[in-house]
C-alpha cells in the first residue's frame, strides 16, 4: 500500500506532538505551582485576550497551541492520503473542514462582527 | 484553598472524569463541565479546559490500533462537514446565549447522554479486524435520507460542541450507530477522530474570548490524559454494564444540578 509508509509517519507525529504538548504543559505547570502553590486560590476573572507576561504561564499556553497544531496537522495528512488515493471528493470534503476549522480559529481575532 | 490544593483537585477530578469517560465511551467532558462549575470554576473557563482536553484525549487515542483500524475516515469526513457548520453556528450562539439558558440547554444534553448510554448496545460486541475493514464503507451504500438525517444530526452536535464546550460523542455515535447502522466499534472510534474535529473548529472563540484559562486548563488536560490512559488499560477487565448505569445516575444527578443553576441564574 502506497499510503502505508504516511500514516506512519502520521502516528510518529501525532505521538511525538501529543507528547511534546504534555511535556509543556507539565513543565509550565510544576513552575507555576512552583512559584504560587502556597497562594490562596482566586478565580480569576476573564481577560479579554489571553497575554500572560510569567514565563509559566506562557509555556502552558505554548503547550495548549501544540496540541491545535497537531490536530491540524492530521488533517492535513488526511487530505495528503485522499490526494494519493485519488479520491477528490474526500479530498474536497477534507479541504472544506479544514477551511471551516481556519475559519472559526481565526475569525473571532479578526473582530468579525458575528462573533463579538 | 491554596493554588497548590485547588489545582490538585482539578487533577483528580479530570482524572476521574477521564477515566469513566474512556470506560461508558461517553468521553469526559460532558461530565467534567458541570463538576468544575459544582467547585465554583467559572462555566467558560470549564468548558474551554473541556474542549482542550477532547482534543488530547482525541489525538492519543488515534495512534491505538482501535483508532487506527476502526475509524472510517470517508464517513467521519463526511458528517464533519455538518459538525464543523454546527461549531462555526454555536460559536455565533455563544457570543448571543446568556450562562442560564447555556446551563439548561447543558442540563437536557446530559439527560439525553445519560439515556443513551444506558440503551447503549454492549461495548464488548465483537467485530474482528477483517469485518471492519468490510463494515469501512463508502457513502454509497446509504440512501440519500439517511445521509441527510446523520449529516443534520452532526450540524446539531457541532452546535451544542460549541456553546456547551463539550465534544458531544453522544450525539455523534447516535448518528452513526442508529441511522447509518455502523457497528459500535467503528462509530466509536469514528466519533473519537471527529470530536477532536469539532472541538478545534470550536475552540478559536474560546480563545479570541479569553475563556481558555491556562491555570484551569493545565491540570484538567494532564488528569483527563492520565484518567484516558488509565481507562483504556481498565476496559480489558471492566464489566462495562454495571459502569453505565453508575454513570447514567451521575449524569442525571448533574443534569439536576445544572438546570437548578440555570434557573437560579435567570
Amino acid at each position: 500500500m502506497k499510503t502505508e509508509g504516511l500514516i506512519k509517519l502520521q502516528n510518529w507525529i501525532l505521538k511525538a506532538g501529543v507528547r511534546i504538548s504534555i511535556l509543556l504543559v507539565l513543565i509550565g505547570g510544576s513552575i507555576y505551582l512552583f512559584n504560587q502553590g502556597l497562594q490562596p486560590h482566586v478565580i480569576p476573572a476573564i481577560i479579554s485576550v489571553n497575554q500572560y507576561s510569567a514565563l509559566e504561564l506562557k509555556i502552558i499556553e505554548y503547550g495548549l497551541y501544540t496540541i491545535l497544531l497537531v490536530q491540524f496537522i492530521r488533517l492535513f495528512f488526511v487530505c495528503v492520503i485522499f490526494i494519493i488515493k485519488r479520491n477528490f471528493l474526500f479530498l474536497f470534503m477534507s479541504i472544506g473542514v479544514l477551511a471551516f476549522i481556519l475559519f472559526a480559529m481565526f475569525a473571532p481575532f479578526f473582530d468579525i462582527e458575528i462573533f463579538l | 484553598m491554596t493554588v497548590l490544593e485547588f489545582s490538585a483537585l482539578l487533577f483528580l477530578i479530570s482524572c476521574f472524569t477521564g477515566t469513566f469517560g474512556v470506560l461508558t465511551g461517553l468521553g469526559g467532558g460532558i461530565l467534567l463541565v458541570p463538576i468544575l462549575t459544582t467547585i465554583g470554576v467559572n462555566l467558560y473557563y470549564a468548558m474551554g479546559a473541556s474542549l482542550i482536553s477532547i482534543i488530547t484525549t482525541s489525538l492519543s487515542t488515534a495512534t491505538t490500533p482501535s483508532g487506527q483500524y476502526y475509524n472510517s475516515v470517508k464517513v467521519g469526513m463526511f458528517l464533519e462537514t455538518g459538525a464543523v457548520l454546527g461549531a462555526l453556528l454555536g460559536a455565533v450562539l455563544l457570543s448571543i446565549l446568556p450562562v442560564s439558558l447555556i446551563s439548561i440547554i447543558f442540563s437536557i444534553v446530559l439527560l439525553f447522554s445519560a439515556y443513551s448510554t444506558f440503551t447503549r448496545r454492549s461495548q464488548e460486541e465483537d467485530l474482528s479486524l477483517e469485518q471492519a475493514k468490510l463494515a469501512r464503507v463508502n457513502l454509497k451504500q446509504y440512501t440519500k435520507t439517511a445521509l441527510l438525517q446523520g449529516w443534520s444530526l452532526m450540524v446539531g452536535g457541532g452546535i451544542l460542541s460549541s456553546i456547551l464546550g463539550v465534544g458531544s460523542g453522544a450525539v455523534k455515535v447516535l448518528a452513526m450507530d442508529q441511522v447509518l447502522r455502523l457497528p459500535y466499534k467503528i462509530s466509536t472510534a469514528t466519533s473519537n477522530f471527529m470530536v477532536g474535529m469539532t472541538a478545534t473548529a470550536s475552540i478559536g472563540i474560546y480563545l479570541a474570548k479569553g475563556y481558555i484559562e491556562p491555570t484551569i486548563a493545565f491540570p484538567v488536560m494532564l488528569g483527563i490524559f492520565l484518567g484516558a490512559l488509565v481507562g483504556s488499560k481498565m476496559l480489558q477487565f471492566v464489566k462495562s454494564h454495571s459502569l453505565r448505569i453508575i454513570f447514567s445516575l451521575l449524569v442525571v444527578v448533574l443534569s439536576v444540578q445544572m438546570f437548578y443553576m440555570g434557573l437560579k441564574a435567570i
